[in-house]
């Protein structure tokens, strides 16, 4: 990695196949990705200290985002490294409500990460970080990304840029009544780069988050309080990592009080939210302790998470008290908290409100479709949260490397084999109305999804478009070996009911042989049963184990989603003109046809999932689609180019046919 | 279909007597022939007519008298018409309705009239539907209902049909749906926010509940299930009994008796007549059989067979009997609560009870001792309304077409039935995550009938019943 700070001689031309904005969770995913497909790369940033910086709560993973780590992990990202590196209290969430709903979390030492992914990163030969902050995306004639020109003067070369600024677009952070420009506490927001956004004719909104004061550890009464212990066996989110060095700590647990309570409700026309000075709307599943006191009046008390932020930093994030009272309301609050009456406070809790823009601009591949060259990823497209962030950043950035490349190869991710597939096509065929926040239950293939097997789904599709490194497929290649032996021996192994009965196994003598697979997904079989009894199915590696028993428990649902999948496969397949015009459907209702102008779905199956699709609008768009297959070669369609050819090659209609 | 540029026109109404018939065009070409008929054009409402103009006569969705003429001036009828200018209307393009009187003279005359006029054809069956879907103006529930309500031949049908296309696919099924949504939200509730300070009450309760709910809609589909194919297909009622019994007469008497004869087009089928009656809105078809004797005749044993057959397949038997006395065989094993005994021809004899007639037998054989015996004569009229009365009871009881839930179409049962199954599967499940996906394909089956329950009217239960928020 090379690295241009400001002042900086420039050596001649700067010139890249991919310029990335932003060196946060995005940012960096997207550099990374890039680089490992094979672009030079330059990453500007304002700062190459804050690379990786985690701006709200010191955690990585947890439900649906640890899948995502996985996924991302599999797809020889950074996240699921760094973290196990700076990972300071590592728990499996959901160990006994089944394999498909486990998710990893840790929470992580701030320090630990960001030194993590700077040092990943500085391994990268084709990348260069230029300190420097974003002002304008050139464009060529034709309206295609030239470059990008810097706020230090400098006019950075490219025909893809991917913007990563998080909340910096035109960022603005309250405490109360104090109102700042910054996109996080301290640190400017990005406005020349909302304007160039704005001007390009993006649809903007307007989203809101916040997070509570920091406290100094050395001040909370931690004796009397719960503790929250990490698990005794620490699983790791990457593949590559063998074992967990870092050492553990515990997190401790208090509540708010009627006492909390009371002060806020005084407050309450005090704090930003509840004063009107804020219209971006915040996440339902992370409201400020204002918007729980009020909305929930009748619950007596609210949890606090105190995390350490770090083994040597004495900072503590209260997880569950996000606020944006003044300063001496947030101080009176935490004294009324059990372990906290003598806190100090080291930063007080804000909220920030910043610039999104609607994600149905978007293609799956992240690249816009107002701007050919320019992609979005992260928060700036509506979604809240390291991992939502950083798996878009790497799916925009392998794109963004892939078409500098040339050809038709894209990152394309189905709902069916991955939360990234998931996300990404909730975002950009319905866009977002609050923070996106990736849940295990916005995933309808979620027994397939899982982050035992993310691997398994990922690992090869990104080998096949050069985006995993030879050492991690190493890896994959030896565990797929061992998976191949385990199942191997447990098909192997097929006995006749009367032999199972023999080795004491309780089964119905209806005279059909059953392999140690078949009779692992009874309820009433385990592994361990099994392996007392044949030597032969003993010795395997653990994570093998957990396959083959997964895979065992789950066949039946698997077996019966293939179904559903090639049903989306279908979906898929019905390509649609992203330039199609909707208007020449007249069978269209006026409501369903802004829908789908907004959202220009590329299948027929996204636009199934637009809300308030009906049934009469599909099969007016499926005639459509037919009609047009029936008048095409039947070639498959170039999916990288949805193409307006496709749009000429529709029948004239009249007003009169289409009444 | 899409984009059809022709009008098609069809009489909407049933097609029997009737006080008024209803004939629908649809199409670029229909307010044309509404002025080739009536004379009148379609005013804008509120616009000024030009200087000079009469106005056309006509605001869009008014109903208004006109005199129907042929192109010759020929008379047709005094009607009323309405236009329903695009896309305000039921099927999205122009629609113009003819309401003429029923009289099928008139009808066929204007329907003759009508195709005379430029770019118009009659309607294939069901198109007016069709191009209100393509068109966008209803959902595929919508569309089922109206099949229904085209078809619809009694009043109950008819009411049965607005239920559903009202969008009613009734309150029930809503409320269910409602239910397994929040369900979800519990079971989702538990998976994705495992930190959260989550109530401990409603987890353990619900396997509980979900069963409640699968047995309710297991008994609604059942009851309504049953009670909405005979609202649809009609009750059958077999008159069974000795040649020369009375059956033909009786068949004619209650036909004749029912005010609202549905059609007077009587069915046959090989070796049975069927007339349609309308009780009480439900449908009841008679069946007069073949009369039958115990014989040993090979040709009339098939006769009794094939009567037999019919009695066995009815909702109700009525076995007539007259001074000859009864012939046992051929329904003595039919159960007692599908069989009224009917003693024709009073006004030549008196039926007094069993071991009367020729005493021939006391009609134990039959288990008829509840005594569900009614005499008739139909010269006299005497003992009609008693067995009509009866034949309501028996087949209706207290039931009313309004209690029928809109699953008569076998799609619906099915999707609530399988969503049953679903609900009831899952709670065999310890698995949290296998608990959470038969929750999932049981709201998905009540979505295939309600419009598609989405991830997000799950959010929207778990954040505004759980305070979530680490």
């Amino acid at each position: 990695m090379k690295l241009i700070r400001q002042g900086d001689p420039i050596p001649g031309d700067l010139r890249f196949d991919v310029v990335v904005v932003g060196g946060g969770h995005a940012g960096t995913e997207a550099a990374a990705a890039a680089a490992r497909v094979g672009a030079s790369v330059a990453l500007v940033t304002h700062q190459w200290a804050t690379v990786g910086e985690m701006s709200c709560n010191p955690a990585i993973g947890g439900l649906g985002k640890g899948h995502l780590v996985r996924e991302i992990d599999a797809l020889d990202g950074l996240m699921g490294r760094a973290i196990d590196l700076a990972g300071i209290q590592f728990r499996m969430l959901n160990a006994s409500k089944g394999p498909a709903v486990r998710g990893p979390r840790s929470q992580a030492d701030r320090k630990l990460y960001r030194q993590a992914i700077q040092a990943l990163l500085q391994e990268e030969e084709s990348l260069t970080v230029i300190e420097a902050g974003a002002d304008d995306i050139a464009l060529d004639a034709e309206g295609r990304v030239a470059g990008l020109k810097t706020d230090t003067g400098l006019l950075v070369h490219s025909g893809q840029v991917v913007i990563t600024t998080g909340t910096f677009l035109r960022g603005k952070t309250f405490i109360g009544d104090e109102v700042a420009f910054e996109g996080r506490a301290g640190e400017a927001p990005s406005v020349a780069l909302a304007e160039t956004i704005n001007r390009l004719g993006f649809e903007l909104g307007r989203l809101k988050t916040g997070t509570p004061a920091r406290l100094d550890a050395r001040t909370i009464a931690w004796s009397g309080l719960d503790v929250q212990p990490p698990d005794a066996v620490l699983v790791p989110f990457s593949m590559l990592t063998e074992e967990i060095t870092v050492p553990q700590i515990d997190c401790g647990v208090t509540f708010t009080t009627a006492e909390t309570h009371r002060i806020i409700q005084e407050n309450i026309h005090r704090s930003a939210v509840y004063s009107g000075a804020i219209d971006g709307v915040g996440p339902r599943y992370c409201p400020s302790i204002e918007d729980k006191v009020v909305r929930f009046a009748d619950k007596g008390r609210h949890q606090i998470f105190l995390e350490p932020e770090g083994l040597d930093d004495h900072t503590v994030y209260p997880n569950g008290i996000s606020t944006s009272l003044p300063r001496a309301v947030q101080a009176a609050m935490l004294k009324s908290i059990p372990g906290l009456e003598r806190a100090e406070i080291l930063r007080p809790g804000y909220a920030v409100e910043y610039d999104f823009v609607d994600a149905r601009e978007l293609e799956d591949t992240l690249q816009t479709k107002r701007v050919p060259g320019l992609f979005l990823a992260g928060q700036i497209n509506g979604t809240t949260g390291y991992e939502e962030a950083g798996a878009q950043g790497l799916v925009a950035g392998a794109n963004a490397a892939l078409s500098a490349a040339g050809g038709a190869n894209r990152l394309r991710i189905g709902r069916h084999e991955g939360y990234i597939g998931v996300m990404i096509d909730d975002l950009v065929t319905r866009g977002t109305m609050e923070p996106y926040r990736m849940f295990t239950s916005r995933a309808e293939f979620r027994l397939r999804l899982r982050a035992d097997n993310a691997d398994q789904r990922l690992t090869p599709l990104g080998q096949s478009l050069g985006l995993v490194r030879a050492h991690r497929q190493d890896v994959f290649h030896v565990k797929q070996q061992a998976l191949q032996d385990g199942f191997d021996r447990f098909q192997r192994l097929a006995l006749s009911p009367t032999d199972w009965e023999k080795h004491g196994f309780k089964i119905k003598l209806d005279g059909r042989r059953r392999t140690a697979l078949d009779m692992l997904s009874m309820k009433t079989v385990s592994l361990d049963q099994l392996k007392q009894v044949f030597p032969e199915l003993r010795g395997l590696r653990a994570d093998v184990e957990e396959q083959i028993e997964i895979t065992a428990v789950y066949a039946g649902y698997l077996e019966r989603q293939d179904q559903e999948v090639l049903a989306l496969h279908a979906e898929q397949d019905a390509r649609l003109p992203i330039d199609l015009d909707y208007s020449a459907i007249g069978s269209l209702s006026n409501e369903i046809r802004e829908k789908l102008e907004r959202a220009r779905p590329e299948t027929l199956g996204r636009a199934s999932r637009i809300q308030g699709m009906t049934p009469a609008a599909l099969a007016a768009l499926l005639q459509f689609v037919k009609r047009r297959g029936e008048d095409r070669p039947r070639s498959q369609p170039d999916p990288a180019e949805p193409s307006r050819q496709q749009a000429a090659d529709l029948p004239p209609t009249t007003n009169n046919e289409a009444a | 279909m899409l984009g059809a540029g022709d009008t098609i026109f069809a009489l909407s109404s049933g097609g029997g007597k009737a006080g008024v018939a209803v004939i629908r065009l649809s199409g670029p070409a229909a307010l044309a022939a509404l002025g080739d008929l009536t004379g009148l054009g379609l005013d804008e409402p509120g616009s000024m007519p030009a200087e000079n103009a009469q106005p056309a006569g006509l605001f869009p969705r008014q109903l208004k008298r006109a005199t129907l003429t042929t192109s010759d001036g020929e008379l047709l009828d005094e009607a009323m018409v309405a236009a329903f200018p695009a896309p305000h209307s039921f099927t999205g393009e122009d629609v113009v309705e003819f309401q003429c009187h029923g009289s099928p003279a008139v009808v066929r005359a204007v329907l003759a009239a009508l195709a005379q006029c430029p770019g118009l054809r009659p309607a294939e069956a069901g198109e007016f539907t069709q191009r209100a879907f393509l068109n966008g103006k209803m959902d595929l529930a919508a569309v089922e209902g109206l099949g229904d309500l085209i078809d619809a031949q009694t009043e109950a049908q008819r009411r049965l049909s607005l239920r559903q296309l009202g969008g009613a696919l009734s309150d029930q099924v809503f409320a269910w749906r409602e239910a397994v949504i929040g369900f979800r939200a519990e079971a989702e509730a538990w998976i994705d926010f495992p930190d959260e300070d989550l109530p401990l009450d409603f987890f353990p309760t619900l396997r509980g509940r979900t069963t409640a709910l699968a047995d309710e809609m297991a008994a609604a589909l059942e009851g309504s299930h049953r009670l909405a194919a005979h609202v649809r297909d009609g009750f059958t009622v077999a008159l069974v009994g000795l040649p020369n019994v009375g059956k033909s007469s009786l068949l004619n008497a209650l036909a004749a008796r029912d005010v609202a004869i549905v059609t007077d087009v009587a069915g046959t089928t090989r070796d049975a007549i069927s007339v349609p009656i309308d009780l009480d809105g439900f449908l009841i078809n008679i069946v007069d059989t073949a009369g039958i004797r115990a014989t040993e005749d090979a040709v009339e044993r098939i006769g009794v067979a094939r009567a037999r057959a019919v009695a066995e397949a009815a909702d109700l038997v009525l076995w007539l009997i007259d001074e000859r006395g009864e012939e046992a065989a051929l329904v003595q094993d039919l159960p007692s609560d599908r069989l009224v005994r009917v003693a024709t021809k009073q006004d030549l004899w008196r039926f007094e009870g069993f071991g009367l007639g020729d005493g021939s037998g006391d009609g134990s054989g039959f288990g008829f001792r509840d005594g569900a015996t009614v005499g008739v004569s139909v010269k006299t009229g005497e003992g009609l309304d008693e067995v009509l009365a009866l034949v309501r009871a028996r087949l209706i009881g207290e039931q009313s077409v309004d209690a029928i839930l809109p699953m008569g179409r076998q799609r619906h049962a099915a999707q609530i039935a399988s969503a049953v199954a679903a609900l009831r599967e899952s709670t065999a499940h310890e698995e949290l995550a296998l608990l959470a996906e038969h929750l999932r394909d049981a709201s998905t089956a009540l979505g295939r009938i309600t419009g598609a329950v989405d991830v997000e009217d799950v959010l929207d239960h778990i954040f505004s019943r759980f305070c979530i928020g680490k």
